[in-house]
């Protein structure tokens, strides 16, 4: 499913894809500097296809995706795939495509409107998440929204010629209420 | 694919009236972390057709000479490295339980990823209060790297996993002589 519009400070906000924004990750995934620490580059980029995904995305009972915006500008992707309804979780991702924004804070907004969004309106009681141990960007925006470590897959992770730990992190709704508690 | 005790093959349509009748028992999958549920028997057949085109898994069934009792899978990883894999699944009905077939069938199922095809470093995931389970794959060398809280849902409450990772360096130190194939020259 699509996510709905969610304001945040400092004019980030996370707004339901449009086909358009969908097809911009083609050009992100294209980057190794975007994509080091993100999942398989290759794929069938073709219109066609990206039309096709696009259309299962937002039917996809189980997924929740938003598209990033700096000041309405789309500039990454963030979402909830694999939700089980029964274990009330699903496991959350983010990648912030336009170099220009990243190290502002953009990550970090996403990621506790999308955190808020998980326990306040889909009533999930745990999100998860893997994240290569070097990406501390993407490690503190999830950290700083209260995600904890549940443990770490020593070289998990190959690009190039490196092995990277991975993170394995974890946000119990008990936690997210103490903290939304203050 | 033989073990010592039992042997891992191919699933026919005969053995998914087992699955049926194993998978209709919550008491029987309560410790998998992927539970299955009860099916039809289209559903069934329809799930061995999607096994038989998942070049990422690999299905068996465990027999114990001519009787079946259960069966067990493994799947490569998603590609964050090649030769990473995982059990995907192990099932024993309950008659086979608590004799040592599961660890007997695990071991030809190691064998076969390591040996025949290669592979490398395995994953495991189970709930943490899976005592047998645990204890079989601490036998095999794996270790933990991760506890996640509140993982699984069943009877009434929540439960914690337990991940762990077994490298095939230690598999080999373990288990010496578990080969698929002696080692042959030319000729």
């Amino acid at each position: 499913m699509l996510g709905p519009l969610l304001r945040g400070a400092s004019g980030v906000s996370l707004a339901p894809p449009t086909p358009e924004d969908h097809r911009l990750y083609r050009a992100w995934a294209a980057q190794p500097e975007i994509t080091y620490f993100w999942g398989p580059r290759g794929g069938n980029w073709t219109d066609t296809d990206l039309e096709e995904r696009y259309k299962k995305l937002a039917s996809d009972p189980n997924g929740v995706q938003w598209t990033i915006q700096v000041d309405g500008r789309s500039v990454g992707l963030t979402g909830i795939d694999g939700i089980d309804w029964i274990r009330r979780q699903g496991e959350s991702y983010i990648l912030v495509g336009d170099l220009a924004v990243q190290r502002r804070g953009v990550a970090s907004e996403a990621v506790r409107l999308r955190t808020d969004f998980a326990f306040r309106e889909l009533n999930l009681h745990r999100v998860y998440n893997w994240i290569v141990l070097d990406n501390i960007g993407s490690r503190r925006a999830n950290e700083k929204a209260g995600y904890v470590q549940q443990g770490i897959a020593p070289n998990g992770f190959r690009r190039g010629v490196r092995l990277h730990d991975e993170w394995l992190g974890e946000l119990l709704r008990e936690s997210w209420e103490r903290r939304a508690k203050g | 694919m033989r073990g010592k005790r039992v042997t891992l093959r191919m699933t026919t349509e005969t053995d998914l009236a087992d699955h049926l009748r194993w998978h209709a028992d919550p008491a029987l999958t309560a410790w998998m972390p992927e539970r299955p549920g009860p099916q039809s028997l289209d559903q069934r057949k329809e799930w061995l057709t999607d096994v038989g085109k998942d070049e990422m898994r690999t299905h068996f069934e465990i027999a114990e000479g001519e009787t079946h009792v259960g069966y067990c899978a493994f799947a490569l990883e998603r590609p964050r490295i090649a030769g990473d894999w995982s059990i995907a699944t192990l099932f024993l009905a309950p008659a086979a339980r608590g004799r040592g077939l599961g660890t007997d069938a695990v071991l030809a199922l190691h064998r076969f990823a390591i040996d025949y095809h290669g592979l490398r470093r395995a994953y495991a995931w189970l709930y943490r209060d899976d005592v047998a389970g645990r204890r079989l794959l601490a036998a095999l060398g794996y270790v933990e790297y991760a506890h996640g809280h509140d993982v699984f849902y069943r009877e009434g409450r929540y439960w914690d996993d337990w991940r762990g990772y077994l490298e095939v360096s230690e598999f080999r130190q373990r288990f010496p002589d578990e080969r698929e194939y002696p080692e042959r020259g030319p000729g």
